[in-house]
């Protein structure tokens, strides 16, 4: 008889030190989690004006909240607005792009813009240029923006629909796939 | 229609490759549609030029490029060609390569024709456009084909 107590109570120990591990390692778990999500360091209300190898002016950026992971070195921003100039001695006209969320990558070559996507610029006329979208990839050094999602181009008496955007910021060429487009005559 | 022209141009392609700059290519690929009030052209490749943001050229390229185009009078006009030239200020066609016209009056045949949207002139031959071949429909054909 007694084997069977003798095994009863080892089951119960056996299940005591397991339930004992399995506490200790969730505390250890969100110990960790938190300090991965705890940023190094965050701002407020900034504007920040990123320069590249050259010391050139890459791009700026404002929004009220800027958040940076330790880990990858990379930035969260809430609501950016972020300015590219032209190239020096270039006839394109800055890009003003916005988004409801941001994020750029720990070397600054690459921004990832999310959710009600808007970049503005004029062409080399004067005229305004929009891009619209739900996601835009900027890569400001090389002056350039793609997009996998639907994509908008407009511009005074032109609507462009499509997919798959390929940008080139600064002579404003535009490559889109499944494209729909409306050419309207413009008010005279 | 002569009024096709005020309308907008609604262009659908696989694939666009286009410089928002004026008087800068915007080249369409694959595909190529076109509607214009009654106007209504298909081909490969559009390549579509404007000024001032209003579109003065669009060419196109197909085997063949075709188009259509009810007249004023409610008539259908049929052409197709390899080549097909649509200056859009000066609402005229030009038709070049295997260039060929159907309208109810006859059919027109010739290696380039010009067609012009205001008038419904169709103009063939001339300009090294080789040898014209025509066909004139008898009257009362004319009638039942223009409906």
């Amino acid at each position: 008889m007694n084997w069977r107590a003798l095994a009863t109570a080892l089951l119960l120990v056996g299940a005591a030190l397991s339930g004992w591990a399995l506490w200790s390692q969730r505390e250890r778990d969100a110990g960790r989690a938190e300090a991965v999500q705890r940023p190094d360091y965050v701002l407020h209300d900034f504007e920040l004006v990123v320069l590249d190898k050259q010391g050139r002016e890459s791009f700026t950026l404002r929004a009220p909240l800027l958040e940076r992971d330790p880990q990858v070195k990379t930035m969260a921003i809430a609501t950016p607005l972020f300015l590219i100039p032209p190239r020096p001695g270039g006839n394109g006209g800055a890009w003003e792009v916005r988004s409801r969320s941001g994020w750029v990558s720990a070397d600054n070559e690459e921004l990832r813009l999310r959710g009600a996507v808007r970049a503005e610029s004029v062409d080399a006329e004067g005229r305004p240029i929009r891009i619209a979208t739900e996601q835009l990839n900027v890569f400001p050094q090389a002056k350039r923006a793609t997009s996998g999602v639907p994509t908008t181009v407009t511009q005074p008496g032109l609507i462009l629909n499509g997919r798959r955007l390929e940008a080139d910021l600064e002579s404003k060429r535009i490559h889109l796939a499944e494209v729909k487009v409306r050419y309207e005559r413009t008010a005279r | 229609k002569s009024s096709d022209r005020n309308q907008p141009m609604d262009l659908d392609a696989d694939s666009t490759d286009c410089s928002i700059n004026d008087n800068a290519p915007c080249t369409f690929r694959g595909n190529v549609n076109i509607v214009q009030g009654t106007l209504n052209i298909r081909a490969a490749t559009a390549d579509v030029r404007r000024s001032n943001g209003e579109i003065q050229t669009v060419k196109l390229t197909g085997a063949p490029a075709t188009m259509n185009q009810e007249l004023d009078d409610g008539s259908q006009f049929k052409a197709r060609a390899s080549q097909v030239d649509y200056d859009v200020t000066r609402e005229t066609v030009v038709l070049t390569g295997n260039a060929f016209v159907e309208q109810p009056s006859g059919n027109i045949a010739s290696d380039r024709i010009v067609y012009n949207m205001k008038t419904g002139q169709v103009q063939s031959g001339g300009q090294g456009g080789g040898r014209v071949k025509m066909r004139l429909n008898p009257k009362n054909s004319q009638q039942q084909g223009g409906g």
